[in-house]
């Protein structure tokens, strides 16, 4: 399973790579794809080799919060 | 469930310095987000002297280092302490790899003429990159401590707290890095 998610981890950076790359998405699109992307990534570490599933509640929800804040504030200053 | 098994794995002080650090970088985030919005263009103009592949290849040590070690804990939950040594020590050279990569990327950004006190991307970059830069540095060596006391280990049953609390160090160093590497070297 830790095997699994590290090749899933690893191409959904070469995706993200690619995807920075590509000029055939609008930028909004682009950024959205990317967040997106490193959203997945973080949670997947957060579940699969952290393995925040068995936390306190209060853990949990602080780290889910955290990255959901993270990724919203960046995303945030490009739709304004 | 016990009350035993419902915590993050590693020391429950250590979690609460990773929480502390966490806050830190979402505020850092934000900050960047909000001054790159106000000079999108300059900030976008600044971002062409970086190197995503290597940035990418940065993230592939990261991703590797943090599989490594949370198979170091699956090994030491297990009573497989030489093996899980071993993978500790894979991370180690993956950090160190991500530490000698990153001083490159420093070397050749300083030798294009970029100076930290800019005000500007830059000023971010290094700020951010290095803050984060000393928690590889430190979470290397911790990762070191691991290894040497797994190597050392003479016990009957090995306890896999502190190998927990390595590898929780360095899966939380890894997810900065997740959203420092799309932040500064993807997003347009």
């Amino acid at each position: 399973m830790l095997t699994i998610t590290w090749g899933a981890l690893v191409v959904a950076t070469a995706l993200s790579l690619l995807t920075g790359e590509f000029t055939g998405f609008s930028r909004l699109s682009t950024v959205a794809i990317i967040l997106v992307l490193a959203l997945l990534k973080v949670q997947m570490v957060f579940t699969k080799f952290v393995e925040i599933g068995p936390a306190p509640l209060g853990w949990r929800l602080f780290l889910e919060g955290w990255l959901l804040v993270v990724v919203g504030e960046i995303a945030y200053f490009y739709w304004r | 469930v016990n009350s035993a098994a419902r915590r993050l794995p590693g020391h429950e002080g250590l979690w609460f310095f990773l929480s502390a650090d966490l806050v830190l970088f979402l505020l850092l985030f934000g900050s960047y987000s909000s001054e790159r919005s106000a000079h999108a263009l300059a900030f976008a103009q600044a971002k062409h002297l970086l190197m995503p592949n290597l940035a990418a290849l940065n993230t592939l040590y990261l991703l590797t280092g943090s599989w490594l070690a949370a198979a170091a804990v699956h090994a030491v939950k297990r009573q497989r302490v030489k093996q899980a040594g071993t993978c500790i020590a894979g991370a180690v050279v993956f950090g160190v790899a991500f530490i000698a990569t990153k001083m490159a990327e420093y070397a050749f950004v300083v030798r294009e003429g970029v100076v930290l006190g800019d005000g500007g991307f830059f000023m971010y970059y290094f700020v951010i990159t290095g803050v984060h830069l000393f928690h590889v540095i430190g979470g290397t060596g911790l990762l070191l401590v691991v290894w040497w006391r797994l190597r050392h280990e003479t016990g009957s049953a090995t306890d896999p707290l502190l190998t927990q609390s390595g590898a929780s160090f360095w899966h939380i160093v890894d997810i900065l890095w997740l959203i420092i590497f799309p932040m500064f070297y993807l997003l347009p």
